[in-house]
């Protein structure tokens, strides 16, 4: 069996697929409390061991402009690094601004999603990342007992692609197949949408595996 | 033979490469931190593409797998050669023009970014081969789609909101 | 000082988000309060504090330069007294447990309803 494949049994998988579940759960209850909505959904956890090239098409096309923020985390007692990529379509974007800056814009045809945004906007979407973070962040430490803490998160609005592959290579991860960590909210009523992706650097999904118990 | 195009589009992926003899089209989509290195023999007509991810395989030889050649630059870009070599091309007659490298993320830190390392890299070894670079279109903060047409070595860098460029 | 400054009403916002020091500001305004500072990290919250001696101090914890429990000792040795509250994306346990032992006498986890906030500031000034 392929060293990569090995290491990547269904009881991993579980556990990794329980993390993302929690993670997306606290994440969406945020998102619907912020935005006031009765329901926000998430779908069913992705947890996938895939093909580098093939990721960044996970994420949506990769020719697409979204809005992505990134950060990285880190435990403060072990050597546990990952990076996380919180990417929204720009009609979400748009919703957001919308819904969070009320007063910014008198509709969505007002408003201009681009890297050249005004700082406001820019800020409120930084913030969404961070507070999403949390609840990721949130889950990994109770999974683990560890704590988390994040980088303040940066925003890109760009393609996709382009966005996923600077993530990506900021992981100094070596393997050719990601294990990727995919979630996906909804909010009921409008359409915003979020795709989150997890990314530990190679030991650390090692030692994540061992707090977890699964060898 | 003008005028005669198949637009066949052979898209290449993160960390990989492609060559394509002729005609049609060779496009690699979200180039970020990613440099997109096109090199192009324009009297056999052949065109390669690669699309690479980090600069140095070299701080990788320590792990137990082989590693993927097209996701480092240095790796890479000899495999190219070699690719488009198979197909009649000829390593003298090689012309690059190359794109992306931009920081996306960290763009108040000093610190050298991936994206910074990989323009770096790309130009070293693109020297080391004896291969010229007749156009950049690197760095900034955003991200670049690069599409080579295999029969006139034309290449063209669109973006979001940027508009498009010809190299 | 301005005119209109309410005794025990004047308080010092800490967050790298313009948009979090925004919506802040608008629910403390609305209760009554006035905010005397805006610090944009943890260095400058220390710094603001000193110099306009507000009565209440909100902190985030995630900030570059220093963060926000750095911050938090930092105002506690100059001043026991300082009245801070964390407001935080980071609701882990052990986070909490450290600013508490730090000398934060709450904390709110973002995202938050405005009533969380005015509990909070009823309960300092109590």
């Amino acid at each position: 069996m392929d060293h990569e494949e090995s290491r990547v049994n269904q009881a991993r998988m579980d556990m990794l697929k329980e993390l993302a579940n929690i993670g997306v759960g606290n994440a969406a209850t945020s998102l619907s409390q912020m935005l006031e909505e009765a329901r926000v959904d998430m779908e069913v956890p992705e947890v996938k061991l895939e093909e580098l090239q093939e990721v960044p098409e996970h994420l949506g096309d990769p020719e697409s402009a979204v809005g992505g923020v990134y950060f990285e985390a880190q435990s403060t007692e072990e050597d546990i690094n990952l990076v996380c990529l919180f990417v929204l379509p720009l009609d979400s974007v748009k919703y957001l601004i919308l819904k969070l800056l009320p007063g910014w814009a008198s509709d969505a045809s007002d408003i201009d999603v681009s890297a050249d945004m005004g700082e406001m906007e820019i800020s409120m979407l930084r913030e969404v990342g961070n507070i999403v973070a949390g609840g990721y962040l949130s889950a990994l430490s109770f999974i683990t007992g560890l704590t988390f803490l994040p980088s303040p998160p940066q925003l890109a609005v760009d393609m996709s692609g382009a966005i996923v592959g600077a993530v990506i290579a900021e992981t100094r991860l070596v393997d050719d197949k990601l294990i990727l960590l995919k979630t996906t909210i909804h909010s009921a009523q409008h359409s915003i949408e979020g795709n989150v992706l997890i990314l530990p650097d190679e030991g650390s999904l090692e030692r994540i595996f061992k707090l977890m118990g699964v060898e | 033979m003008a005028g005669k195009t198949t637009n066949e589009i052979v898209k290449v992926k993160i960390a990989d490469l492609a060559v394509k003899k002729g005609e049609g089209t060779l496009v690699t989509i979200g180039l970020g931190s990613c440099v997109g290195v096109s090199l192009y023999d324009g009297i056999a007509k052949v065109g390669g593409l690669a699309h690479v991810l980090l600069s140095d395989s070299t701080q990788f030889s320590n792990q137990k797998k082989e590693q993927n050649p097209a996701k480092f630059a240095d790796t890479a870009l000899p495999l190219l050669v070699k690719k488009m070599e198979q197909q009649g091309g000829q390593k003298s007659r090689l012309k690059a023009k190359i794109a992306g490298g931009s920081k996306l993320f960290g763009k108040n830190s000093n610190i050298i970014g991936v994206g910074e390392k990989n323009i770096q890299m790309t130009r070293q070894t693109l020297e080391q081969m004896g291969i010229p670079v007749l156009a950049e279109d690197v760095g900034g903060d955003y991200g670049r789609t690069m599409k080579v047409d295999v029969y006139t070595g034309d290449v063209t860098i669109s973006t979001v909101g940027r508009g498009e460029k010809k190299l | 000082m301005t005119g209109g400054l309410k005794l025990g009403k004047t308080v010092l916002i800490t967050d790298d988000t313009a948009f979090m020091r925004m919506t802040l500001k608008n629910i403390l305004e609305k209760n009554g309060y006035e905010v005397v500072g805006e610090a944009e990290d943890g260095k400058q919250a220390i710094d603001l504090y000193e110099q306009q001696k507000p009565a209440l101090v909100t902190m985030d914890i995630t900030m570059p330069n220093v963060d926000g429990l750095t911050a938090i000792k930092e105002i506690m040795k100059k001043d026991p007294e300082a009245k801070i509250i964390v407001v935080s994306a980071m609701g882990q346990k052990s986070l909490v447990i450290d600013a508490l032992n730090a000398g934060a006498k709450d904390f709110v986890v973002k995202p938050f309803q405005p009533d969380r906030i005015e509990e909070a500031l009823q309960k300092l000034q109590g």
